[in-house]
């Protein structure tokens, strides 16, 4: 009996979590989805990279290949995606200021800079494969568009999810959290960078 | 509701830090040239991985609010992290031997 009414009061407890939208460890159930999703993520890109550097370790020309990639193109797009990360953070610090305005303009800025780092990645792919540099070219250059191609759909993909909260939280009926939906997808963004941060100096530094 | 409790860091400091090191990184391409300076190619490799790994921390951190969230969070970065690092560790010796040959 007593521990009939210890269920009770568990299903209780969960149910009043479920209508808040809170998991049983108190934090957002988006929150703790994305970041799940996240871990799979560092998981998937971990792999690769350590691929790409254990074959770097076993292959002294390395350098010599990487001399040919365009390093300006390459330090420009980390800023680009460096002061994406810096607007949609402000996105988010705006909502919990309820100053909505700035906080369209942050995640505007933060779509701008994401197609600009796909209309500059564009350009220096069309350079590449001019100079006669394509996929099946060698090793080093099956690492390099087979990361960076992919790095390249996650920048859209954020760049599609941005666009997506910003029509959502533009509209006159507001979702449920506006704070959360930005948060999360700030969260992806971030990651976004994080893995960029490590390409540049695997395929364009060193 | 979710954001209630968050403390938002000095953003700014944080994206003018990131931009010195990224310039630094470049800097350090520049003086350590690998095509020119073949003898410091591991040096400039190290350095660099190491000023990229920095940057990573001070975005997760702060960006991804890390330092603010619950300990089941951290290890959700954590727990795949250490999975790397050991798999990394694990193959490197036929890295080596692949390299002495």
């Amino acid at each position: 009996m007593h521990q009939l009414e210890n269920t009770n009061v568990g299903i209780e407890s969960l149910e009043s979590q479920s209508a808040v939208g809170q998991s049983s460890v108190g934090i957002p159930s988006s929150k703790v989805g994305m970041w799940v999703f996240l871990s799979g993520e560092v998981l998937i890109f971990g792999g690769l990279i350590i691929t790409c550097v254990l074959f770097r370790l076993s292959y002294p020309q390395w350098h010599e290949f990487s001399g040919e990639t365009n390093a300006l193109t390459g330090s420009i797009n980390t800023f680009v995606l460096i002061t994406g990360s810096f607007t949609i953070v402000l996105a988010h610090k705006m909502v919990d200021e309820r100053n909505l305005r700035s906080a369209y303009l942050y995640i505007f800025l933060t779509i701008i800079s994401g197609l600009l780092f796909l209309a500059i990645k564009a350009i220096e792919y069309a350079g590449e494969i001019e100079h006669g540099y394509g996929f099946h070219s060698g090793p080093f250059w099956a690492f390099y568009y087979g990361l960076t191609g992919f790095h390249a759909v996650h920048v859209f993909t954020g760049t599609v999810i941005n666009t997506v909260v910003l029509i959502l939280i533009s509209r006159k009926k507001k979702p449920g959290n506006p704070g959360s939906l930005v948060e999360n997808a700030g969260l992806f963004w971030h990651f976004v960078d994080i893995v960029w941060v490590f390409l540049l100096p695997l395929f364009y530094l060193s | 509701m979710a954001n209630k409790h968050l403390t938002h860091p000095n953003y700014l400091l944080v994206w003018i830090v990131l931009c010195g090191l990224t310039t630094l990184s470049i800097l350090t391409s520049v003086i350590l040239n690998p095509r020119h300076h073949i003898e410091f190619r591991y040096l400039a490799a190290f350095i660099l991985f190491a000023l990229a790994g920095i940057k990573a921390v001070l975005i997760a951190l702060n960006f991804m609010h890390l330092r603010f969230e619950k300990i089941l969070i951290v290890c959700a970065v954590l727990v795949p992290l250490t999975l790397l690092i050991i798999a990394f560790f694990g193959f490197m010796p036929d890295a080596i031997v692949t390299l002495k040959r």
